[in-house]
This record gives C-alpha cells, sequence and structure tokens, in this order.
C-alpha cells in the first residue's frame, strides 16, 4: 500500500491537518500517532483538522476522530473539526455516531476564529458548537 | 421479495486495501442505478463497516456487489459472507453498543438503519453472512 | 382450433362457451390464455399475439415462463404466482415481461385459478396488458412531486451567516428529507453558522417528522453550525413531548421574530469584532 502521509502544518500557534486523499485506516492510525506527537513537540494550543476532503466517515474514522479531540484536549490543545460534508453529516446522525464532545467549525476560517476566541477567553465557550450532548454508545 | 439481478461483483474481503476497493464498488453501484448523494454515502459507510466486521471479526471472507430490481426499481445488494466464529448473540450484536470489543458496537445497528433491507444469518463455529439492499 | 379446449370451457353450455371463446379471441388490449394446472399455454388470442409477437403455434403447450426475464425463470417466479393463484384464487402484480424479439415490457397481470364443480384445480385463467405507459407517466409523475416539494421549500439567506427556511404545509417524512438535505445544503455554501427553521405554517409533526427535524439539528452541529426551531404551536410542542425527543438541546423560538432575534444574538457573541455591543444588551 502506499506511504502517503497526511501532512500537519503549523499556523502560529495552531496546527492545522487537512485530509485531502481518502483515509485508510492505517493511515487514519498514523495520523493518530503523528499528531499527538507534534501537538507535544510545538506546544500548539488547537488543532484545526479539515475534513472537507473526506467522502465517508465509518465507525472506525468517527471515533478515531473522537480520539484525536480527547487525545489533543488532555494535552491542552483544542481540537475542531471542520468541513464535514452533509451527506457525511446525516449519516453519522443516522448511525447514532454524533462525535460527542468534538467541537466543530463550518470551515478552516470559522474554526480559526473559534480557536483564537477559545484560547483567548479560555472560560466560557461563547459561539462555540460543542456537541454538548454526552452520547455513550448505547444510549440513543 | 422478488428481485432480478443484472450485474454483479465478487471481490475478497481479508485485507485492509479490500475494505477501500469496497466503498469503490459501492459507490459504482450506487451512481449506476442513480442513487442520490445522501443514499450513496449511506451505502459506502454500511458497505465499509460490514466488510470491517468480515475482515476483523469474521477472519476474511467476501463481498458480493449485485445490482437488482424489484417491481420496476432499482437497487444495489451486498452480501458479506465469511466463514469466521460466528456471533453467538445475535439480538445483542445488534444492539447500539453490542460490540464483543472495546469498541463502539455500532457498525451493526448502524448500517442497519443506513439501508432499507437488512438480513443477517450467523451461525457459531461456522460463520456469518449479512445482506443488505439500498433501493433507489 | 385443433388444440383441445381446457376443461372449464368445455364444461359450461355449448352456446356460452362459443361467446367466451369470442370474447377472448377478439379482444385487442387484454392479453387472455388459459393455462394448464402446471402453467402450460392452452389458448392464446390476438392481443396476446400482438403483445408477445408469439403465433398461437409457437406457444401453444410451452410453458408460461417462456415470457419472464432469465432471472425471473431462475427463481421460478411463475410458479410462485401460480401457487399463489392456487391457494388464494387470484394473484396480482406487475413486472418486466419480455417479447418474442427479446424487447421488455412492464405488464399488468392477473391469475385466476379455475376450479371444477369438486374444487379440483383445472387450470389457470391469465389476462395481461401492455402498461408501460403507465409506468413511465408514473415514474414522470413521482419526479414532478419531486420537484415541486423542492420549489416549496426555499431556503433564503436572511442575513449574513444567517438562513431561514420556512417550512409550510404538512411535512412527510420525504419531504422532510428533502428539507434536511437542502438545509444542510445551504448551510455549507452560504457559510452559514445559524439557520432558522420555521415551522409555524406546518399543521402537525408525527413522530417521523419530529425525528427528522431532531437529525437536521444533529447534522447541523456536526457540520458546525446551529439550528433554531421557530413557531412552534402548542399542539406540536406537546407531540414532540410526547414523544419524549429531549427539547434540552434544542433551541427552540415561539415566533420567527424570536428566531431571529436569537440568531443575531449568537451571531454577535460568536463574532468577537462585534462593533455595536449596546445595541445586544
Ligand atoms: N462477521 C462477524 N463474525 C463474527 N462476529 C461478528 C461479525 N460481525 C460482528 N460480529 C460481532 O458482533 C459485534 C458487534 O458488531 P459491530 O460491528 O456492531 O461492532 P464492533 O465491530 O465491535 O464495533 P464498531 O463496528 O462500532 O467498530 C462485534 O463486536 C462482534 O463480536
Ligand atoms: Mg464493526
Amino acid at each position: 500500500m502506499s506511504v502517503e502521509r497526511i501532512p500537519i502544518l503549523k499556523m502560529g500557534e495552531f496546527l492545522l491537518v487537512s485530509i485531502q486523499t481518502e483515509l485508510d485506516d492505517r493511515l487514519a492510525v498514523n495520523l493518530q500517532k503523528e499528531l499527538t506527537a507534534r501537538v507535544a513537540e510545538t506546544g500548539a494550543r488547537g488543532v484545526l483538522l479539515d475534513i472537507s476532503g473526506l467522502d465517508i466517515v465509518d465507525s472506525f474514522l468517527g471515533r478515531m476522530i473522537s480520539t484525536i479531540a480527547e487525545m489533543t484536549r488532555i494535552m491542552d490543545a483544542e481540537t475542531v473539526v471542520v468541513g464535514m460534508k452533509p451527506a457525511i453529516a446525516i449519516t453519522l446522525v443516522e448511525m447514532g455516531l454524533t462525535l460527542p464532545g468534538v467541537v466543530t467549525a463550518l470551515n478552516v476560517e470559522k474554526g480559526m476564529e473559534l480557536l483564537r476566541a477559545r484560547t483567548r477567553a479560555s472560560g466560557e465557550g461563547d459561539g462555540i458548537h460543542s456537541l454538548s450532548t454526552y452520547h455513550t454508545a448505547g444510549h440513543q | 421479495m422478488e428481485s432480478t439481478v443484472s450485474q454483479h461483483t465478487i471481490l475478497p474481503a481479508t485485507s485492509e486495501s479490500d475494505l477501500v476497493t469496497a466503498r469503490h464498488l459501492a459507490r459504482g453501484y450506487s451512481k449506476e442505478i442513480g442513487l442520490g448523494l445522501v443514499d450513496e454515502t449511506k451505502l459506502v459507510t454500511a458497505v465499509s463497516e460490514l466488510t470491517r466486521n468480515a475482515i476483523v471479526h469474521g477472519g476474511g471472507g467476501s463481498v458480493c456487489f449485485e445490482q437488482v430490481e424489484r417491481d420496476g426499481r432499482q437497487g444495489v445488494r451486498v452480501t458479506f459472507e465469511d466463514h469466521g466464529p460466528g456471533i453467538p448473540d445475535v439480538t445483542v450484536a445488534m444492539l447500539d453498543g453490542g460490540s464483543s470489543t472495546k469498541s463502539l458496537g455500532l457498525g451493526l445497528p448502524g448500517s442497519r438503519r443506513l439501508v432499507d433491507e437488512f438480513e443477517l444469518h450467523s451461525e457459531v463455529g461456522k460463520g456469518t453472512k449479512v445482506m443488505i439492499v439500498k433501493w433507489k | 382450433m385443433s388444440n383441445p379446449k381446457p376443461a372449464m370451457v368445455r364444461r359450461s353450455g355449448e352456446e356460452t362457451a362459443e361467446r367466451y371463446r369470442m370474447l377472448i379471441e377478439q379482444s385487442d388490449d387484454l392479453a387472455i390464455y388459459l393455462l394448464s394446472p402446471s402453467g402450460h399455454i392452452e389458448t392464446w388470442n390476438k392481443a396476446a399475439e400482438k403483445l408477445k409477437q408469439y403465433k398461437a403455434q409457437e406457444v401453444i403447450g410451452k410453458h408460461l415462463s417462456i415470457f419472464y426475464t432469465k432471472e425471473d425463470q431462475e427463481r421460478k417466479l411463475v410458479e410462485k404466482e401460480l401457487e399463489e393463484a392456487a391457494q388464494t384464487g387470484k394473484f396480482e402484480g406487475s413486472g418486466w415481461r419480455v417479447r418474442k424479439d427479446g424487447s421488455r415490457y412492464w405488464a399488468d397481470v392477473i391469475i385466476s385459478a379455475l376450479r371444477d364443480d369438486d374444487g379440483k384445480l383445472i387450470g389457470f385463467a391469465k389476462v395481461s396488458r401492455d402498461a408501460s405507459e403507465r409506468k413511465r407517466q408514473e415514474e414522470i409523475i413521482e419526479q414532478q412531486k419531486q420537484d415541486l416539494i423542492e420549489l416549496s421549500t426555499p431556503v433564503m439567506q436572511l442575513w449574513e451567516g444567517i438562513l431561514v427556511l420556512p417550512i409550510i404545509g404538512t411535512l412527510d417524512s420525504q419531504r422532510s428529507q428533502v428539507v434536511m438535505e437542502r438545509l444542510l445544503e445551504a448551510i455549507v455554501s452560504t457559510g452559514s453558522e445559524v439557520a432558522i427553521l420555521d415551522v409555524s405554517g406546518v399543521p402537525t409533526v408525527d413522530t417521523m417528522v419530529a425525528q427528522h427535524l431532531m437529525k437536521t439539528m444533529e447534522a447541523a452541529k456536526l457540520m458546525g453550525a446551529e439550528c433554531i426551531i421557530s413557531g412552534i404551536r402548542p399542539e406540536i410542542a406537546q407531540t414532540m413531548v410526547h414523544l419524549g425527543i429531549d427539547l434540552s438541546t434544542v433551541k427552540t423560538r415561539s415566533t420567527l421574530a424570536r428566531g431571529l432575534e436569537e440568531a443575531l444574538r449568537t451571531r454577535q457573541l460568536a463574532i468577537v469584532k462585534s462593533s455595536r455591543g449596546e445595541g445586544a444588551k
């Protein structure tokens, strides 16, 4: 299989991950590892995960996204997932995979605004669309 | 319950690259019958879940794609078959969170919600067969 | 005709039988023919010849399955249809059939079981008609219905970043689906973070529709946008509560005006550069 990698760009105090290729499981797992390493090494305050290039998110990828968000949060860097396509959002909701606790934004620009607002006033989450319902599997 | 098959493709499901191929095939078949983007995405996602189950839990198997027609309606039928350990308690496995691993356990119940027809047959020690259909 | 007359006809009075036979032979719209209990063709009329392109001598004695598609043959569809007719007295259905030249047409079919006075099955009468045109019409109507749904569901951008979707009329699950997709598409194309779904023009909300609304909001959240539902009338509020739908995570407002107020407020708080902070208080 390919030895492709998902590029991780540093933008000021944030990291930008833009997934522009079909994400197979191995690539996903590698990304998870590399990203946490980069957060640690750069001391980034936030991560923008741009998934506008993704055509599907199944339970494996959904879980990976949640895990990334959780891991970076522990490392004091908020992850904002941006650019999810409508068809994917509908599919995830239908499946019952609502990515609890993951912060989302419409696009990279809005996600960046959100991160800035959040790192500046890391108290109230004004206008931050946090998926506040913390579903656990098994509870619809 | 009667439907007509007009074309089909059988794919092995043993490795991760098969998973990618299965998704592509699901997309191709969806386009063939003119499914809308949302339904196409639902089908591709269900195929991804069930192919992964056949690989991970079933120890590998096969995936069969068929373009079908019933009462003038076009559809895509996908059958996943493996000769793995089978599912001891299908009712539990079909529940949200009914995973045998620490996983979410959304694959089976989730994909059932994404398609129009869903049939699961499993026998312990013999294997598992799942059949799904998405109608136009 | 040299072929034996079917038992049923033979049993009736000679005169009636003759009238019957003529009626069947003359019909030029309905293909009518008789089958033996095993499904072999015993009689043939003009309409059948016109429809299926076979002449009487080519089909009499042949099995009904020759008109079915190969796949239907493999699945023993004929046998299943005949069995249903034998058991319940009648089979009614539609499906693709094949002409002699291999072309297909959509057929409406009725198969009736024929029994003698003792109740013994003596054969079947089959009436079939070319319904290809009707099928095409149905498809067109379905398409038009779809177009109409889309036309009757406008998505408007009321303000930068704020969409309004007034829903007027009954929401069935098909329309809810369209509403959901259009709204989410519009969120992306306009980059709107807030969408107001105004349901004041919706007479009733059933379980399916309420669930669709909830799913729409959840999907919007996954995409990074927020939905506000406005114009929820008391009956609808009751339905939603009765359905056990958790409204605690949902922003609802009584009127569209209030919904808009809320949307603006959300936007001003979200956009930190607000220079008119005074007005918001
Ligand atoms: N093909 C199969 N062969 C054997 N067992 C299976 C098979 N498919 C599913 N199972 C069993 O059913 C359970 C539920 O499957 P499901 O796909 O819903 O969840 P999962 O695969 O554990 O997690 P997820 O799909 O959410 O990542 C699995 O944990 C496994 O025990
Ligand atoms: Mg699974």
